[in-house]
């Protein structure tokens, strides 16, 4: 078996490590303080790197169906990249219960739930972080309000939310809130 | 080609197993369980291609298992955590739903079970009416805000509310 990576293989992999690279590198600079542009900028270098090595392969690449063929599980390993470092990112960045251990240290006399639920997001409560991703919904056109309360809106509401359902029935989640 | 489809093959094995392992029990939900499946589907996958493909490619075939197993995973933890999709799905099941109702229901539900979570994995303890960390949850949070310091997410707009909120 051939374990040893092509160029282009190369070019994907060297592009994957420029995600969390670029980003202590954008934290070090400290420019740009939204986490969110933060992870999207890191995303364009790799992509633009990987554009650079992608045509750096094809230069040099003796047989062009092989460039081909390794094409797709180059783009794989990118991908792959992306969704791995986006997820540990919106952990560190935006995790709900990173949040409520973040609040518990350094108190070692501890906290009675309303405290805590007071602390979280930054200080605004429990509420205002439920609040805030249902504004995260209406501005993603998901929902929106209604005198009578929120429903789903259009076309693009109902097909997330049967996305949501479907994944709750292929991963056997119990779907609404649990109690 | 054979190679990517040995990827594809090897995906098809480990989602069905995932999918059966889930209706076992939640004890196999944990991330670790899901790696140390990956890992075995993976071995096994190449150890297969090895023997017996013509010509076995490691990365072509790895590449495209990984993605789509990563892609599986995100979609699991997305649908397991997310807040958004269980206001979603929520308002989907029940239109019209009152804002305060859902926004009370997901807060009261979701932050109880996130309490049993961290109690769970040994982070946190009750003791009375207050909650506190465990030595190993005091560890996991200060090794938590040395990387958020590090990569300067520490006083950023954790929930992005410069942006979100309305007008005061």
């Amino acid at each position: 078996m051939d374990y040893w990576p092509s160029p282009l293989i190369w070019s994907a992999l060297v592009s994957a490590l420029a995600i969390p690279l670029g980003l202590l590198l954008l934290s070090l600079a400290g420019r740009i303080a939204n986490c969110g542009t933060r992870y999207l900028v890191a995303v364009a270098v790799a992509c633009t790197l990987f554009a650079i090595g992608a045509g750096w392969s094809w230069q040099i690449s003796p047989f062009p169906e092989t460039y081909f063929l390794d094409l797709v599980p180059a783009l794989c390993i990118l991908a792959t990249a992306i969704m791995l470092f986006e997820t540990f990112w919106s952990l560190l960045a935006f995790g709900f219960t990173m949040n409520i251990l973040l609040c518990l240290h350094g108190r070692p006399e501890g906290l009675v739930l309303g405290e805590l639920k007071a602390l979280l997001g930054a200080g605004q409560g429990v509420d205002a972080v439920m609040a805030n991703r249902l504004l995260m919904l209406k501005k993603a056109a998901l929902v929106r309000e209604t005198p009578a309360g929120l429903v789903l809106f259009g076309a693009q509401g109902r097909l997330m939310a049967l996305v949501g359902r479907l994944m709750y029935a292929v991963f056997n989640i119990q779907a609404g809130v649990k109690s | 080609m054979n190679a990517i489809l040995t990827g594809l093959g090897a995906f098809a094995v480990f989602a069905l197993l995932h999918m059966a392992l889930l209706r076992r029990g939640d004890a196999l939900r944990s991330v670790s369980a899901i790696f140390a499946l990956s890992m075995c589907v993976h071995v096994l996958a190449v150890a297969a291609e090895a023997l017996l493909a013509v010509r076995p490619n490691y990365w072509s075939s790895a590449g495209v298992y990984w993605f789509l197993l990563m892609f599986w995973v995100y979609c699991y933890g997305t649908a397991y955590k997310s807040l958004s999709v269980r206001m979603l799905v929520r308002v989907s099941q029940e239109q019209p739903v009152a804002a305060q109702t859902l926004v009370a229901d997901t807060a009261e539900g979701d932050f109880a079970e996130r309490m049993n979570t961290l109690r769970e994995m040994g982070l946190a303890e009750e003791s009375g009416s207050r909650w506190r960390l465990t030595e190993a949850g005091a560890a996991s949070a200060q090794r938590l805000k040395v990387v958020q310091r590090a990569l300067g997410v520490c006083g950023s707009s954790l929930y992005g509310w410069e942006e979100t909120k309305g007008p005061e």
